[in-house]
């Protein structure tokens, strides 16, 4: 559906405890219980952080997806992510 | 850190509303609140018998449009205001914490880490003015372009702007800088 989406499921991880749960263990429901397109749920699944920022994700927020390890991402593959939108505006 | 209850000042803190309202401001209220690291660290270390009451009062730092500065301090003072003309017993400390340059998760974190300090100079800059009480010029500098190009939690600033609203004119007795870590620690005393 678009930023409001990605930041809303980046901030439940944050504050919804019963949320996070569900995601990291693979809860379909409470995957539904946010309304993601199919490629916005691909990106937050694998943890894809360049295609979630550039697509708008609040960069804050972003940070729970390493911060509680959805998508099994590293430091490293979150640096790489975050950095790939400075190196296409240098 | 354990999760633990707070209590709360409700006399002190529906006097706080109804006076920003007052003086034209636009508060919102929240009556059942989970508060984070930004208020329970700083108690934690202020407060290790757990028997002081709160409330937490927030700006928003974070999702631009920020407030402005100037009305920050102005915010600050009024706070002041509407404590000192409370007739209570009890003794009140204002506490405010911020960063001054911070990047969380965002572009211009550190290479290996979560977080960043992209503008070690501004904080350095930030903690001479705090130290020299330079308040006005701080309040100037402020812009939301500035404190945003010191990190996307840059406008976290805002919150010891409206603390050196309360303050004044008055120069801290104690100033402490964390350049590498994006922050001051200070703190001012009066009677």
């Amino acid at each position: 559906m678009g930023k409001y989406e990605i930041d809303l499921f980046n901030h439940n991880l944050s504050v919804d405890p019963e949320f996070r749960a569900g995601i990291l263990a693979g809860d379909e429901l409470a995957w539904q219980s946010v309304p993601l397109t199919a490629d916005e749920r691909s990106a937050l699944e694998s943890a894809d952080i360049a295609w979630l920022y550039a697509h708008g994700a609040n960069d804050f927020l972003l940070h729970n997806l390493f911060r509680f390890g959805v998508g099994g991402v590293r430091i490293e593959d979150y640096v790489r992510g975050i950095k790939q939108h400075l190196a296409g505006h240098e | 850190m354990r999760n633990r209850s707070v209590p709360l000042l409700p006399e002190l803190g529906e006097r706080v509303l109804s006076g920003l309202t007052d003086r034209g401001y636009f508060p919102a209220r929240n009556a059942k609140l989970s508060v984070d690291h930004s208020i329970m660290v700083p108690l934690h270390f202020l407060d290790p018998g757990e028997r002081m009451a709160l409330l937490p009062i927030y700006l928003n730092g974070l999702v631009p449009p920020l407030p402005g500065a100037a009305r920050c301090q102005a915010l600050g003072d009024d706070v002041r205001a509407i404590i000192e003309a409370w007739d209570s017993p009890l003794k009140v400390a204002l506490v405010a914490s911020g960063s001054f340059s911070l990047e969380v998760g965002g572009p211009r974190i550190a290479d290996n880490a979560i977080a960043g300090v992209p503008d070690p100079a501004w904080v350095t800059h930030v903690s001479s003015r705090l130290k020299a009480g330079q308040t006005a010029d701080l309040v100037a500098e402020a812009t939301s372009e500035r404190m945003q190009r010191a990190g996307n939690v840059g406008g976290e600033l805002l919150n010891w702007i409206a603390l050196l609203g309360a303050v004044g004119a008055r120069t801290p007795e104690v100033l402490e800088q964390q350049v590498s870590l994006g922050h001051s620690y200070a703190a001012w005393t009066w009677s």
